[in-house]
């Protein structure tokens, strides 16, 4: 075999290079020789797209900034109802993005993404590694279409899990959930595991049954459709789990079940006075506990409670429109009628690992 | 003396491990399916039935007011006949069958 002179050699390649280089071209693409990287040059119709640009607040959180959150929502919902530009959030000066508040973004952006296609909404990675981690391991740059950049570390319980969503009722959800958070070693007790379960049906009923205007929601995809998410809140020790619907509200609904007198008597206001939408929660929470009720329909939302009662501890909370319902596991309780609405209905179940895990799964739960 | 006749519905083994809602719409494992396909049958052609609920994930209450509540309401079945012939067996969750009492006992036959 006969070797290559050099002069031939590097020509021989520069050919290479040049059949290389056209070949990408004809493609679309370019290579940058410099960097060794092959690049993808944009298409007209990228070039030219059009965005509605929106920052994310630094803070997210229904509970230490509720306005600022709520109108978040609100704003992401009205721009992707009202405009068929793609809305691109901006994360990178997000530092916090609370569990509830991510599970309620990562519903609107899916809403909206069902809705318009996979251009109605993008965004840009968060430059907090510790909030990258989080939303990587929820499944939110995966719903939008982003690749995630980095993978949630698999020590159990875990902080966060994918969410699941569907529009109708899904089977073994909680199963998957309570496992895919606390793994295989931590088992949940017997009967802390069906009173979640039990919780968790109920607010999926309610989703499916009630939230939403029978036939009305478009597309098909989004009616009577829940979101749900895991969390284990490491400094406290406590498990969240936590249901979405964006449906009309339990102020809303209410009134289907039980006639107004009736839900202004178990409020002991006066007749001609609209309850608000804090006092329709509470007054929903009451109706479904009372053993003197004559309807057999409404008994469901007492199942919500009953994971906070077997625990002894820990708290429920629920936001549905501008109402707001807190129970303690020392059965106190609060109500509130918030400025802004939610924009659907969110339930959190908040209680502490140790008092539903089987005594010697303790010793598997290690601080990350 | 006639042998009293027995019948046993063990629900997460027969009917469903995850009974969820109360109509067809709500979900296959229903509760107007389970009363009229499992214990109406039962109830016509046992003495007693006993209903065992251990091994299912969880039960809601809608799920157990319409299949049983709903013997009242929908089948005019009187509460204290119902109360003698059933037997609820539940280990895992006994809180169970005293809702289940409650809501046979404060069912009222629909018109």
């Amino acid at each position: 075999m006969k070797r290559l002179s050099p002069d031939k050699k590097i020509r021989l390649i520069s050919l290479s290079r040049e059949r290389f280089e056209h070949d990408l071209a004809r493609r679309g693409r370019h290579y940058d020789p410099a960097r060794r990287l092959i690049d993808v040059r944009p298409s007209s119709s990228q070039k030219n797209r059009q965005y509605i640009e929106i920052e994310v607040p630094e803070i997210l959180c229904l509970d230490s900034a509720y306005e600022q959150t709520a109108l978040f929502f609100k704003k992401i919902r009205d721009t992707t109802t009202t405009t068929t530009v793609t809305v691109r959030l901006h994360f990178e000066d997000c530092k916090s993005i609370k569990p509830t508040a991510l599970l309620l973004l990562l519903s609107e952006v899916h809403r909206a993404r069902l809705s318009r296609g996979q251009y109605a909404l993008t965004g840009t990675y968060p430059k907090d590694h510790a909030l990258l981690r989080r939303m990587c391991a929820t499944g939110f740059f995966k719903l939008l279409g982003i690749k995630s950049p980095v993978e949630a570390p698999k020590t159990f319980p875990l902080e966060y899990i994918p969410f699941q969503s569907s529009n109708r009722r899904a089977k073994h959800t909680t199963k998957e959930m309570r496992e895919g958070l606390l793994g295989e070693k931590i088992q949940m007790q017997t009967s802390a595991r069906k009173q979640l379960q039990r919780g968790v049906a109920e607010a999926m009923l309610n989703a499916i049954t009630h939230a939403y205007p029978s036939g009305k929601v478009r597309p098909q995809a989004l009616q009577n459709r829940w979101w749900m998410c895991g969390h284990y809140h490491l400094p406290s020790k406590k498990v969240w789990i936590m249901f979405c619907d964006l449906g009309v509200g339990i102020p809303r609904t209410l009134p289907r079940t039980y006639p107004i007198e009736r839900i202004r008597g178990v409020l002991n206001i006066l007749p001609g006075i609209t309850p608000d939408d804090g006092e329709m929660v509470y007054a929903a929470m009451q109706l479904g506990r009372s053993r003197t009720e004559q309807s057999h329909r409404g008994k469901g939302l007492k199942d919500l409670l009953f994971f906070i009662d077997q625990a002894g501890a820990g708290d429920l909370q629920i936001f549905s429109n501008r109402g707001y319902y807190q129970y303690h596991g020392d059965g106190t309780e609060v109500r509130e009628t918030l400025p802004v609405p939610i924009g659907g209905t969110l339930i959190k179940w908040s209680v502490p690992l140790n008092k539903i895990v089987i005594p010697d799964a303790e010793n598997d739960i290690k601080d990350n | 003396m006639q042998k009293m006749t027995s019948k046993t519905i063990r629900i997460a083994l027969e009917f469903s491990d995850e009974p969820f809602g109360r109509y067809p719409e709500d979900s296959d494992d229903n509760g107007q399916r389970f009363r009229e396909e499992y214990l109406i049958p039962a109830l016509d052609k046992y003495d007693n039935v006993v209903i065992e609920f251990d091994g299912a994930e969880g039960y809601g209450s809608s799920f157990l007011e319409e299949s049983f509540g709903g013997l009242v309401r929908k089948h005019g079945y009187k509460p204290a006949d119902l109360l003698r012939r059933l037997e609820l067996k539940s280990e895992e969750d006994e809180s169970l069958i005293s809702e289940i009492i409650g809501y046979i006992n404060s069912a009222t036959p629909e018109k």
